[in-house]
């Protein structure tokens, strides 16, 4: 297998990031996420007076989400190394596509909240909500896709392991932090909001955690099996 | 007999995609402009009034300068290969500096130029001419900035003391591409800010 | 092998692309798209007089996507055979579902629109936006999806290539051609609008051209596959 590919594909992993971080920051201004609870006129002033930032970040958005999909393939190739069966791969593999789905219809669901000014103010913050809801919202997908690697790489009974043994308790951890997204719809306020310290902030930086340490893990074990996968 | 199946004694030698591939990209990529192109000039000869009126606002400053520095950074480009072919890889190296340095004073020329028609009100759905002003120079400033990363791949290759077998083949290559994005921008300019 | 079910799955391919052009054409009469600039009266008015087309057609959408896995899954397959890692293999089965989740999603909001006749024009616009977003729309998962089967056909190392190398370099340009759907957030009207000509109809035709490019490379590569198992 080509090396170079692999490790083009590993850094895309940071570089989605990156590109998700700088769409929502500077482009969709959704770093903080709205508040649940900001009134209507507020709200719609916002989609209607900055338009462009929130149609141009969600087509970023979509290019991270595309982008990723390269970089969990390359870690469900080194899963694969880790398991006789390649059973946490195909569990991660279908848990993938589950939890960043969202990711593509909730940038679609922003950009139809900002595309015509003149929807109704009651219509805009339907579709606010329903964005929000489907980004932060899709979260027991994304710990079972954090978590399944964190099970391959514990159960790698390999002499020589592919990850080190605390990346698989870090992945575990991290897919349990990243869960309370879950809980959003029951909440306007408070730390399970869509805005909140826990289904939001503690979550985006345990998915950041992750995906960085997997980051790093893939491209060692890619240098590491360098010499005997020439040829 | 499966891939796998036949083994390391069947693989061919790997070979560096280098000139088949690059020359095939750029085909492709003047393909699909010429498909931007002729649908411009479709779009235009339909409504020929308010694109000669919107072409007014084009600023042919801008636009000359713009070619100018691509032109330039052409020239450095082509020398710099040259160097290469004769062995200079660190005279190689300066003259696609030079290059480089022109492809940021395009980058920064478009920011101004951009920026000042956005002042202006003028945006990307001011009317149909600016929806293809806009898009056909941002997906052309796509292209400069990918051929700003090639040269800065090539600039970091010229560094090296052993640049490596393949070296003349990438300088090639990326020099070629970077012939493309200047092309393309000549027929941009022609286009935009000098039929009317 | 169950080489004779890969040719099936293969043949799918080209049913599930007209499947998807019935339902599109006669049946939702959206072949053209409908235009963003359409008057919300006039638009409205499409959904209810043509309800139970659209609401069919979008079951054929559904329908056409369900089988469109069992082509792509064919695809892989012949991937997995260029590569000693299934790096493109596992991005276009990933990207597969990720760039035809959204076709889904569109087709269940074109009948929601068409659902209920009494809704407010606004929120059948709504819907309908939302619905040509998300179906015109991914066009970068598409995109990598067909990135993935160019990279895996260059670099494919082996002696007898699975795929004939012109494939890989034509994928790469179908990909191209595919990319400016991705703009049509942006667009009410012109070429890169929903309706354009280079966001629709240029991208259709790619898209059109790649499936009947990789089933032929397909169905070449699994002939030459039951040729020499027979022998």
């Amino acid at each position: 297998m080509n090396l170079r590919t692999q490790l083009v594909c590993a850094w895309l992993g940071p570089i989605g990031t990156v590109i998700l971080f700088f769409a929502m920051f500077f482009l969709m201004g959704i770093l903080p996420p709205f508040r649940p609870s900001l009134a209507q006129g507020e709200l719609v002033a916002i989609y209607r007076q900055h338009p462009i930032g929130m149609l141009t970040g969600g087509l970023l958005l979509m290019l991270a989400t595309s982008i990723y999909m390269a970089f969990f393939a390359l870690v469900a190739v080194q899963m694969k190394r880790m398991e006789k069966t390649p059973f946490w791969t195909y569990v991660f593999l279908t848990s993938s596509i589950l939890a960043f789905y969202s990711v593509i219809v909730a940038e679609m669901v922003f950009s139809a909240a900002a595309y015509r000014p003149e929807r109704s103010d009651m219509l805009i913050q339907a579709l606010s909500d329903l964005a929000f809801i489907l980004y932060v919202g899709t979260a027991l997908p994304g710990s079972v896709q954090m978590v399944a690697v964190g099970f391959a790489v514990l159960g790698d009974d390999r002499a020589d392991p592919v990850y080190p043994r605390w990346v698989g308790y870090l992945d575990i951890w991290a897919g349990i932090l990243a869960s309370p997204g879950t809980l959003i719809c029951l909440f306007k306020l408070g730390p399970f909001a869509w805005n909140g310290a826990l289904a939001f902030w503690v979550a985006a930086v345990a998915f950041g955690i992750w995906l960085n340490v997997n980051f790093w893990a893939a491209r060692r074990a890619i240098l590491r099996s360098a010499p005997a996968q020439r040829g | 007999m499966d891939a796998e199946q036949q083994g390391a004694v069947k693989r061919r030698a790997g070979h560096v995609p280098g000139e088949e591939g690059v020359w095939v990209l750029i085909m492709g990529d003047m393909l699909v402009f010429s498909i931007f192109f002729a649908t411009y000039l479709i779009y235009r000869a339909q409504n020929v009034v308010l694109y000669t009126s919107s072409q007014l606002s084009m600023q042919r400053g801008f636009g000359l300068l713009n070619t100018v520095l691509l032109l330039t950074s052409s020239w450095f480009v082509a020398l710099a290969v040259s160097e290469a072919r004769a062995g200079g890889r660190e005279r190689a190296m300066r003259l696609l500096l030079g290059a480089f340095a022109c492809g940021i004073g395009f980058v920064v020329s478009k920011a101004f130029e951009w920026g000042g028609k956005i002042q202006a009100g003028i945006t990307l759905n001011s009317n149909e001419f600016y929806i293809f002003y806009y898009m056909l120079t941002g997906i052309h400033l796509l292209h400069v900035l990918i051929g700003l990363i090639v040269l800065g791949y090539l600039i970091a290759r010229s560094r090296r003391p052993d640049p490596g077998a393949s070296y003349v083949l990438v300088m090639e290559g990326g020099g070629a591409f970077w012939h493309l994005v200047d092309l393309l921008w000549i027929v941009l300019f022609a286009l935009l800010y000098l039929v009317r | 092998m169950n080489y004779r079910s890969q040719l099936v799955a293969a043949w799918l391919g080209i049913a599930a692309t007209l499947i998807m052009f019935i339902g599109l054409w006669p049946l939702m009469h959206f072949l053209p798209p409908l235009k963003p600039g359409l008057g919300q009266a006039e638009l409205a008015a499409i959904y209810r007089g043509n309800a139970t087309g659209i609401i069919t057609g979008g079951i054929l959408q559904m329908l056409a996507c369900s089988i469109f896995m069992l082509y792509f899954s064919a695809l892989a397959l012949q991937l997995k055979r260029m590569e000693a890692a299934p790096l493109w293999t596992y991005t276009l089965l990933l990207t597969s579902v990720l760039g035809f989740v959204p076709v889904l999603v569109a087709e269940m909001l074109f009948s929601a629109a068409a659902y209920r006749p009494d809704r407010p024009d606004e929120i059948i616009q709504a819907f309908s936006d939302l619905g040509f977003f998300l179906f015109v729309g991914p066009a970068l998962p598409g995109a990598m999806q067909m990135l993935s089967v160019a990279f895996a056909v260059l670099g494919d190392r082996n002696a007898e290539p699975v795929f004939p190398r012109w494939v890989g370099y034509f994928s790469v340009w179908t990909a191209v051609l595919a990319l400016p759907g991705a703009v049509v957030t942006l667009f009410k009207a012109g070429p890169f609008a929903w309706n354009g000509v280079l966001a629709f109809w240029v991208a259709a035709i790619a898209f059109g051209l790649w499936i009947n490019v990789t089933f032929w490379a397909t169905r070449r590569a699994l002939l030459i596959q039951m040729k020499s198992s027979a022998a």
